[in-house]
């Protein structure tokens, strides 16, 4: 009897133990994936199949700096890739093409109209009913009341999405805190060369614990995050022929 | 069968006719875009070469002096209903299956007029009363007779071709040899048939009816389950599907009374709306899907309205509804409308079969977050309107600014999966900038200033020459120090046009307090603009 209730497939013991324990989630069910360049920052480990696991469901993420919109289009990278749907509300100049380079899947994103003309706490609940990444720019919250913003994030909170707010505004207090700064700029010279990529360091700050911090190149080559690879003075990173 | 090959261009040059909309001339090529494809055109557009299925570039290749007429099925089971109802004083048990088409069980008819070619003689004169010449906007009206359904579709689109009834004689044996030359292709207009597995009969070798017919049913079943054995007898004409005289059986039958009559065709369409949802439920609990429901709604006085209709592809909630409102409107808004308020409305489901998931979904094939994100685009849709939310549309191109086009998701429906992919190998686009893009786009162009060590503003010659390096990048009187630069791309577009645009890209990295930032620079007729922002 034991070691046949031991054989059950752990969704099942859990269902079984939700009355005495309120509901249970698995970590994989709490966490979205993030891409494998900010795992590192992320403090995660990247698995075999290179989707690790860092993003809490129904956090609220705001990525501020320089890179705000690299940044907030790499954290929705991961998930959209995964299945995920991506909207982003008030800002259509957000280029689609870096978007996609970025690895954002553009069949699971909408663009949604800048909602201040309707009713924007009623556009964003309903945006966090359905889709589990959504794109604020910070203006837009700005320009909410703070109470609204307040019951966005708990609806957020309870319905697992993930509220990235681009850019910096202090009318919102974010589980993750993405500070970016840029370094330098590669590939462009005086009349010569075109943009290829740029380093910026990158600060992440939890509201519990002590931030980390490190260098990718946001965006890489093709568009998307890699990891700095530490290289010690001037040296160059080798760079892939063609 | 009667059928109507192109009916939205008829309803619109009727609508415009009795002043309820724009008017279209039916001798001028007309056409009708759908899901940002053509859905039908006018015989006169047919001659031009524009055929459906089309993008509207394509078309308009095509036939420059098209005319779009507008989508709007509602206003197509409007003016159909005339036609019903006229087709109904000679044989009052009919199927709609959308405006435009309709199908009758011949048998007693036949008997009454005197056989089945007085019939299709009668229902061709009784289709075209008081449209006739409007129907030149769509070819006319074919009535075609044979057995079971897909048979008789086909013998109404040939004769909707020749413009006389096509009549097959009865029994399976001709109804094979009818059937046998035509493609396999179409048996996605007249049955629904998936055009996937149209797709796969094509690959195998099984170009036309006749060699599917030629198969044996055991062999189809192996391979594709049941819905090969209901290719087998479509295609072998045993289809058995006809429709019924039979009054339908009351164990589904869903129904609503008003206490105080309705007059207005919202509030009707809203409790259709929660009957509907209740009728789906219910019938999806018991794993089976309605083809044929019966919309029957009564007035005060006792006038009714009464009509079948049939979708191959399974009636949901949502179809049911848009089929009331088609009904209602036509009856309510017509020519002949009830005298009183409507008191009770009632759908009796006559044909179901098991629900085998056939259906496509909105966006393919579904996942639950599909499900969701789904119900969240059509609730912001309604806070905000039909055209705020949208998704990327892949166009091509070199600018960045033009390569995915926002199309809104209400207008792309069904399509919008294959509408954002990119095509697995972009064709090339000599002069577009490399990865990677700039994630800010203005699609207003931002006036800027770049100017050279002397203060003089950066030009660029017509052979494509820098006057000298861009030292100062000014963008609304702030004044940066331009630290590297790239360019000029020259780019000529569109010499051939009214449209032609020289222009200059630019890229140049600025000192910026907080660090270095990336601009994408346009010039054009010797003034500087901010395309885009790498941030």
């Amino acid at each position: 009897m034991a070691i046949d209730s031991l054989r059950r497939p752990a969704s099942e013991l859990a269902a079984g133990l939700a009355p005495k324990h309120g509901s249970l989630t698995f970590a994989h069910e709490r966490l979205l994936p993030v891409v494998p360049g900010l795992a590192a920052l992320f403090g995660v480990e990247v698995t075999a199949d290179g989707t690790p696991l860092g993003l809490t469901r129904g956090h609220t993420v705001m990525c501020s700096g320089v890179a705000a919109v690299s940044c907030a289009l790499a954290v929705a990278a991961a998930p959209s890739r995964a299945g995920s749907w991506v909207a982003i509300v008030g800002e259509p100049r957000l280029g689609p093409l870096a978007a996609a380079e970025a690895g954002v899947v553009l069949e699971r994103t909408v663009f949604v109209d800048d909602p201040r003309g309707g009713d924007p706490a009623s556009v964003l609940s309903a945006l966090v009913d359905g889709i589990e990444i959504i794109l604020v720019p910070s203006a837009l919250i700005a320009a909410l009341p703070t109470s609204l913003t307040r019951r966005v994030q708990t609806r957020a909170q309870s319905r697992g999405a993930v509220l990235v707010v681009v850019g910096d505004t202090p009318s919102i207090v974010p589980d993750l805190r993405l500070t970016t700064r840029a370094h330098e700029w590669e590939g462009l010279g005086n009349g010569f060369g075109h943009l290829c990529r740029r380093r910026i360091g990158i600060e992440l700050d939890r509201r519990r614990g002590r931030p980390t911090r490190g260098d990718v190149w946001m965006p890489g080559e093709r568009g998307d995050v890699e990891a700095c690879v530490s290289t010690g003075g001037s040296v160059v990173p080798l760079r892939r022929p063609g | 069968m009667v059928w109507c090959p192109a009916w939205p261009l008829t309803a619109a040059v009727l609508t415009g006719r009795s002043g309820r909309g724009p008017e279209f001339e039916p001798a001028q090529p007309l056409m009708v875009m759908h899901a940002q494809r053509v859905s039908c055109c006018s015989p006169a557009a047919w001659r031009e070469g524009v055929r459906p299925g089309q993008r509207k570039r394509q078309a308009q290749g095509a036939c420059p002096h098209v005319v779009i007429v507008p989508h709007d099925p509602d206003r197509d089971a409007r003016c159909f209903e005339p036609v019903v109802r006229a087709i109904g004083t000679l044989v009052p048990l009919l199927d709609v299956e959308s405006p435009g088409s309709l199908l009758l069980a011949t048998r007693g008819p036949s008997r009454y007029v005197g056989g089945d070619i007085a019939l299709a003689d009668r229902l061709m004169a009784l289709a075209a009363t008081g449209s006739a010449d409007a129907l030149d906007a769509s070819g006319g009206f074919g009535v075609g007779v044979a057995d079971g359904r897909l048979a008789a579709s086909l013998a109404a689109r040939a004769a909707a071709r020749s413009g006389r009834p096509v009549v097959v004689p009865s029994g399976s044996v001709a109804t094979a040899n009818f059937l046998a030359p035509y493609p396999v292709s179409v048996l996605a207009p007249t049955v629904g048939c998936d055009p996937q597995l149209i797709d796969l009969l094509c690959r195998l070798g099984l170009q036309r009816l006749g060699d599917v017919a030629a198969l044996s049913a055991t062999d189809l079943l192996d391979r594709f389950g049941a819905t090969g054995v209901a290719l087998h007898h479509l295609c072998s004409g045993t289809d058995d599907s006809s429709p019924s005289a039979l009054p339908p059986p009351p164990d589904y039958t869903v129904r609503e009374s008003f206490d105080d009559p309705v007059p207005q065709l919202d509030m009707l369409v809203f409790a259709a709306k929660s009957l509907a949802d209740h009728l789906d439920a219910e019938l999806a609990a018991r794993g089976q899907l309605c083809t044929r429901i019966v919309v029957e709604a009564e007035s005060e006085h006792g006038e009714t309205s009464r009509r079948v209709w049939y979708r191959a592809e399974g009636l949901r909630a949502s179809a049911i509804v848009d089929r009331v409102r088609w009904q209602l409107d036509g009856w309510i808004n017509g020519t002949d409308p009830p005298s009183a308020g409507i008191t009770s409305l009632c759908l009796t489901p006559t044909d179901l079969r098991a629900d085998s998931g056939r259906q496509q979904g909105f966006w393919g094939e579904r996942s639950q977050a599909d499900d969701d994100a789904a119900k969240a685009i059509t609730r912001v849709t309604g806070l905000l309107g039909p055209h705020s939310v949208r998704i990327a549309s892949w166009c091509g191109g070199r600018d960045p600014r033009g390569v995915y086009e926002l199309v809104p998701v209400s207008e792309v429906g069904a399509d919008g999966r294959r509408h954002s992919e990119r095509p697995p190998t972009p064709p090339p686009w000599p002069g577009s900038l490399p990865a990677p893009s700039p994630t800010v786009v203005h699609h207003d162009p931002v006036e800027a200033d770049v100017l050279d060590a002397h203060g003089r503003r950066v030009t660029v010659s017509g052979r494509g020459a820098v006057s000298a390096p861009p030292e100062l990048f000014v963008r609304s009187s702030h004044r940066f120090v331009v630290a590297h630069w790239a360019g000029p791309w020259p780019v000529e577009e569109r010499w051939w046009d009214q449209r032609s645009r020289r222009a200059a890209h630019f890229q140049i990295v600025i000192d910026h307090p907080h660090g270095p930032q990336a601009y994408l620079l346009e010039i054009s007729g010797g003034r500087w603009f901010v395309v885009g922002e790498y941030r």
